[in-house]
């Protein structure tokens, strides 16, 4: 789009909700995630693991009552690419910064 | 050409309106500033309480260790309840605005109450009132304005 800050990556839904469920929260677990999009665990795996694979995500292995459990938190990097896709989107849209 | 930017200005508004779903129907529901509601009641109940005391510091001593406990033993166990749901919440704010936020509403906080205990010195005790409402005004705007903890503001209008 030629937007600076555009960011193809995290410009899909889903993603884009990841991010901005993990922006203001510290951590969340793969069950929280999946229950708030509403979606398969196949699809919120394959999501996450682009974003964990852009270093956007921070994926943190756990285990509770002896069973393993992933949470997530967003990375510094991840927070700089949202908060300028946000800005670019606003931009598109004409609503200013 | 005007139909790819058609495209675009419609992919980007359904890109913002599902960060304002997430803000709105999720980060807030959970996510509500936990500090903001703490010095909000801290505030208004110093404020209304002193009158009837007639002054803030004699409220402070007698009743401010049982209700600044109350209110951080709230905060813990909702902090728990979401940690068990897979929820872990962001106490303080993390992004550059959301600190300059968090510092100027304990300034205003400091400031509203050295005021309102200036008021009821003077006797103007009615005043102090003002002086809540104005406060509640001021946190209940930012809380609006401001949904969630880090302040990310992606409405689209």
């Amino acid at each position: 789009m030629g937007l600076s800050g555009f960011n193809e990556l995290i410009h899909a839904p889903n993603r884009l909700q990841i991010c901005a469920l993990l922006v203001v929260t510290a951590e969340m677990e793969f069950k929280a995630v999946k229950l708030q999009l509403n979606v398969s665990d196949s699809v919120l795996s394959k999501h996450m693991k682009a974003l964990v694979g852009a270093g956007y995500i921070a994926q943190i292995k756990r285990t509770r009552n002896g069973r393993p459990c992933t949470w997530f938190s967003i990375t510094e990097e991840g927070r700089q690419q949202f908060e300028a896709h946000v800005k670019a989107l606003r931009e598109i849209v004409g609503v200013g910064p | 050409m005007n139909t790819i930017k058609s495209d675009h200005k419609k992919e980007a508004i359904d890109g913002l309106q599902a960060i304002e779903e997430i803000n709105t129907n999720v980060a807030a529901s959970y996510n509500g500033p936990v500090w903001f509601n703490i010095l909000l009641i801290i505030t208004l109940s110093s404020l209304f309480f002193a009158n009837s005391m007639e002054n803030i510091n004699e409220f402070w001593n007698d009743m401010s260790g049982y209700i600044l406990l109350f209110l951080f033993g709230l905060c813990f166990i909702r902090y728990l309840v979401l940690k068990k749901r897979g929820i872990k919440l962001r106490v303080f704010p993390n992004t550059s605005r959301g600190k300059w936020i968090f510092w100027a509403v304990i300034l205003f906080t400091v400031i509203a109450m050295q005021g309102g205990q200036s008021l009821v010195d003077a006797g103007y005790t009615n005043a102090s009132y003002a002086v809540a409402l104005l406060s509640a005004i001021v946190f209940g705007t930012l809380q609006y304005k401001y949904p969630s903890a880090d302040f990310v503001d992606a409405k689209t209008k």
